[in-house]
């Protein structure tokens, strides 16, 4: 067990680490001058554009770790993990391909993140029951 | 003197932005690629468990993916403040110090196999029930009614047992987060922020 604690530190330290690296960074690019450097910018203007699919990969990781169903429609991790990231592939290639310049609406963001919520709960759950 | 400082400035401010977005890519391919190379190799914990299983103690996380959602996707309109600034700094710690406090108050380290089954689940808490296996580096979930005493208090089995929020109340904590980000994060919208960004 001593092996199982070090390697949850390990993996939690680069989780935290990453997550603090991005605050940081985005603390220092809101100080400077330059306008629309900011992550959040970049994620919000890419994900009201062409690459969509974040929104609802936004909701599906939200969902994922912190809700998750009991008894998800599919008890299968691996072919929840196959739905979802197919169901992402497909808005990827339609937005790259299709969508070009167009912006997408703020109901459509909405309603993406909150179909991405309910995907991470009831598809890619995991609080279902593996025992 | 201070030309030059003004000078790198702004060298730093022009290159910087095309380095943000490098950097933000390569942040994401990274975490990809570990978090599939974790749930291949049975010696480490997946990055998604690790996040799940920091919970209540960290519940924080679960307010500031709320709070992030909506600093990232729902901007509010320009000049649209319902507090100032001061005020909403005042408010946001205070809530995430409360939230903190709660979460490191969260005592279940004396839940074990003798007493898991005589806690009452409550509309906050519920009792969690995992198995460790031997050949993997992670907890897999029990149905807390289906395990016996006689299964936990075989050695060879190794179970954990552990106090966690109600699905409904880490949803209410994440639509909190978002209601708090929305309403108090110090946010803008850029005056010409329908202009496209190239990627």
């Amino acid at each position: 067990m001593d092996d199982f604690k070090f390697y949850y530190f390990l993996v939690g330290a680069l989780v935290f680490g990453v997550s603090a690296l991005m605050v940081i960074l985005e603390f220092g690019l809101s100080l400077n001058k330059t306008q629309k450097d900011n992550i959040n910018y970049h994620i919000n203007a890419w994900s009201s554009e062409r690459f969509y699919f974040i929104n609802f990969a936004w909701g599906v990781v939200g969902g994922h770790l912190f809700l998750g169903s009991k008894s998800p429609i599919i008890p299968e991790n691996t072919v929840s993990v196959i739905v979802v990231a197919v169901i992402s592939l497909i808005m990827i290639i339609h937005g790259v391909c299709f969508l070009k310049e167009k912006r997408i609406s703020l109901s459509t963001r909405i309603f993406l993140l909150l179909t991405g919520f309910i995907a991470g709960h009831m598809l890619w759950s995991m609080n279902d029951y593996v025992l | 003197m201070t030309q030059s400082v003004n000078k790198a400035s702004n060298a730093w401010d022009s290159s910087i932005i095309e380095n943000v977005k490098k950097f933000l890519l390569f942040i994401f391919v990274v975490l990809i690629v570990a978090d599939v190379a974790f749930v291949f190799t049975d010696e480490l914990p997946t990055i998604s468990q690790v996040v799940l299983d920091s919970s209540p103690k960290y519940l924080i996380f679960i307010f500031l993916f709320g709070l992030a959602t909506a600093n990232i996707f729902f901007k509010r309109p320009l000049g649209s403040r319902l507090v100032s600034e001061t005020k909403a700094v005042i408010i946001l710690t205070l809530s995430i110090l409360g939230l903190v406090l709660w979460g490191l108050n969260i005592n279940d380290d004396n839940i074990n196999c003798d007493n898991f089954n005589q806690i009452k689940a409550s509309p906050i808490y519920q009792i969690v029930c995992k198995e460790c296996m031997e050949d993997r580096q992670q907890y897999l979930n029990s149905n807390c009614n289906k395990v016996t005493k006689a299964m936990c208090s075989d050695p060879s089995r190794t179970f954990d047992f552990k106090l966690d929020l109600t699905t409904e109340i880490k949803l209410i904590l994440l639509f909190g987060g978002f209601i708090f980000g929305f309403l108090f994060w110090p946010q803008f919208q850029y005056p010409d922020e329908h202009l496209r960004t190239s990627f």
